[in-house]
Parts: C-alpha cells; structure tokens; sequence
C-alpha cells in the first residue's frame, strides 16, 4: 500500500508538470480491511510495530487529502489482474474495465461503446462523491 | 514508459496534437569536454605509424557518447524556453498564455505534444536548424507501440512486436488459448530437466516484459516466470509458451485511452503478503 502512495505521489508531480489540475483526492481501493483500518486509526498502532514507516507515510497522505481509501470487494478487486491467474471470465471483465481491448476484433466497435458509456458513468460518480465529500468538510 | 501513457492519456482528454520525429546521427552532435584520442581507422593511410587521431566531436562508439547528446539537447531545448520535468528528465514543457508543449524524449526519438499546430513547426525548424531531424509526422509507432487515434481515443498496442515474439519463437501456427495461466497452477524451480541453452528462454522473457507496456494482463505470469531465469526448466518454457498462445488469441490487444475520461487518480491496492501494486495509469 505504501508503495502504492509513493507511486501515486509520483503521477500527482507528473499530472502537474503536464498542467493537469487534480483537485480532488486520488481514490485508492484496497481489498484489505485490515490495511486501511491501521491507515486511518492511530488506535491499531499497537499491534504494527514492523511496519510504522509505511504506515505513517499514509496517514499523512490521508490526514493532507490527498487520497482517500475506500474498501472494494475481492471480485471487483481490479489489481487482480495482475497479481493472481484469473479465470477466463473475471479475466474479461477486468479487462474491459482498465480499457484494455481487441481494435481488431469484430465486436470492438461496440466494446469500445460499452467502455465509454463506463467511463462517462463512473466519472461522474467519483467526482460527484469526491465533491459531495468536499462539501462535508467544509461544513 | 508510465510517461509516455501518461502523456498519451492526458493528450487523448485535451486533444493534443502528437507528433514525432528522430534526430539524424544524434551522437555525432554531443561536443566533447576532454581530449580524446583514437588509433587511426584501418584504410587511412595520411601520417607516420606514430600518429594518432585526435577528436573533435562525440562519435558512436565512444562510452559516454549518449550522455554528451543528452547535454547537448537538454541545454538546447531549455535554451529554446523549455522546463524540464523534476519527475522524469526525459519530459520538457513549455507553457505559454496560449499554449502548452510538452517534450517526451527517448535516446533520439521524440514525442512532440501540442494544443496549436503553428507551435509543433516552429519548434521542429528550431531543433532542424541545431541538429538535423528526420520529421515522422503524425505520431503512429513509437518504440514498438502502435498508436491509433479515433473520436473514441486514443489506442495503444504493440500488435508488430507480438507478432514477431510469436514468430521467433517459431510457434506462429499454435492453438490460441483464452486465458494465460490454468488457475492455482504451481511452478517451482525445483523440478529438473533443466534447459541446456537458457538463453532462449531468457531473450523470450525480456521480450514479454517489454510487451507488458500495452499488455498488463500478462504482466503477473511474466513476473512469475522471470523469477526462474537463472535456471529455467522444460515446464516453464511450456508455461511462457503458453502465455504466448494466449496472446496468439488477440495480438493487437492494447489500450484504449478514452478521451471521455476525467483525468482522476485511481489505485488499486492489494495488500495480501504485504504486496501492494498500482494498477491504473487510468487517468
């Protein structure tokens, strides 16, 4: 996860170099409900001695709003795709997700469809909630 | 390589002009800083025996040939009015009030990403008139991605470079399979009836790592099976072979950088064993 953030520090300093604008928090999904509770309460401190350095490098990312963490089921999980041997289908269904298609297949013209119809949507999503909790803040 | 995504991404949204050109001879340009001498080439017959060349420009060959092009480009391009990026040195940028140039360099070979076209020219004939380039117009193949661009986006693929793995790997005729590796499937190093030439095996895996730049749903196998080089056995060659029939199933798979995405950050994170990736340059 640390390397994660480091990661995403990295492409905000590159987004800005390029004079992209990223006003809101990146978004990081982790299917590991126990990571994201050590990185958002001080109180599981206790029990994760080894692993403070990586720890605190998040909260402090978190605490600055520049990401926030949010819990995704393991079968939404797309970082699957590139730590585990998937089945045919799920394999399929992650790759259409991360736009990741066949220009010379028959049916690409309709996938390519589909994927922007998905994107349209889930952009409007997460920048609807990212500000949604912008405006809780400032209340 | 996450720049040149990146920057296709972000040129995809705003609908940048890409083009790309390379420069001729790029390490005949570099100016030397020391002395440096050389035997004189075979066929040259001017001077006594005891003679010797002396240098006055970089030439190929030489050890730090690369870097002294990489100066001598970098000091003119920031004299032309670029910025060079602190996060990746290959990147330079320019902004003015009406428009934005952005600079990807490789060795020779440069991505130029513009909002104006009269900018691309200008800065073309500037870096013509320094060193002399060869000017590919439009940007379509770049290091061995193929790059299409359409109303929908921009799409990436290295569908030539797969083709030719799969040829060199004489099994252009094989079986396509539809998913890379059987799931819960175990390769350990461990099981004899080693390879007597690794090196096929580790030219073959060298490739498919380079072919993981457009293709990340072979990246985790790749990963795995690079793990082995050192001593490859039969089954894995069987295994990498079968990440290649797999790609057999669809050689122009790539991305697509869609042009309605809204240029956010998203990660995914899995943190099972403590092993935690980012995944989506999906911008």
């Amino acid at each position: 996860m640390a390397a994660t953030v480091s990661k995403l520090t990295w492409l905000r300093f590159l987004l800005t170099d390029l004079y992209v604008e990223h006003p809101h928090a990146a978004t990081l999904y982790c299917d590991y409900q126990v990571a994201l509770h050590i990185a958002s309460n001080l109180f599981f401190h206790e029990c994760t001695k080894h692993i403070e350095l990586d720890c605190h490098l998040i909260r402090d990312k978190i605490l600055e709003g520049f990401i926030v963490t949010i819990h995704v089921p393991t079968h939404l999980q797309r970082a699957d795709l590139l730590t585990k041997a998937l089945p045919s289908s799920l394999l399929q269904s992650h790759l259409v997700k991360l736009g990741i298609v066949n220009l010379h297949s028959p049916s690409c013209g309709g996938i390519l469809r589909d994927i922007n119809i998905f994107l349209n949507k889930e952009g409007k999503k997460t920048s609807s909630s990212a500000l949604s909790s912008h405006t809780q803040e400032d209340r | 390589m996450v720049t040149v995504r990146c920057l296709l991404s972000v040129a995809a949204v705003r609908g940048w002009h890409l083009h790309q050109f390379d420069v001729n001879n790029a390490f005949l340009h570099g100016d030397l800083e020391e002395e440096i001498y050389m035997r004189k080439p075979s066929g040259y017959n001017k001077g006594t025996t005891g003679h010797v060349c002396k240098l006055l420009k970089s030439l190929y060959g030489l050890k730090h040939a690369s870097r002294h092009w990489y100066v001598k480009l970098t000091s003119c391009l920031i004299d032309f009015g670029f910025t060079q990026s602190k996060v990746n040195y290959n990147l330079f940028t320019m902004s003015t009030s009406t428009s934005f140039t952005a600079l990807l360099v490789y060795v020779d070979d440069i991505i130029l990403a513009n909002s104006s076209i009269t900018n691309i020219v200008a800065v073309k004939d500037c870096l013509h008139d320094k060193f002399k380039i060869k000017d590919l117009g439009i940007l379509r193949f770049f290091l061995g991605i193929e790059v299409a661009k359409s109303p929908m986006g921009i799409h990436i693929c290295q569908r030539k470079y797969a083709l030719n793995i799969l040829a060199d790997s004489g099994i252009l005729g094989c079986k396509p399979v539809k998913i890379p590796m059987e799931q819960n499937s175990r390769l350990n190093k461990d099981a004899g009836d080693y390879l007597v030439d690794p090196s096929t095996y580790q030219r073959l895996i060298g490739r498919l790592l380079y072919l993981t730049i457009t293709r990340p749903d072979i990246s985790y196998l790749v990963q795995v099976l690079s793990q082995f080089i050192d001593k490859p056995s039969q089954s894995l060659l069987t295994a990498a072979h079968k990440v290649l029939r797999y790609i057999k199933s669809a050689p122009g798979q790539g991305l697509l950088l869609s042009i309605f995405s809204n240029l956010e950050l998203i990660a995914y994170c899995d943190s099972v064993g403590l092993h935690a990736l980012i995944l989506v340059a999906q911008l």
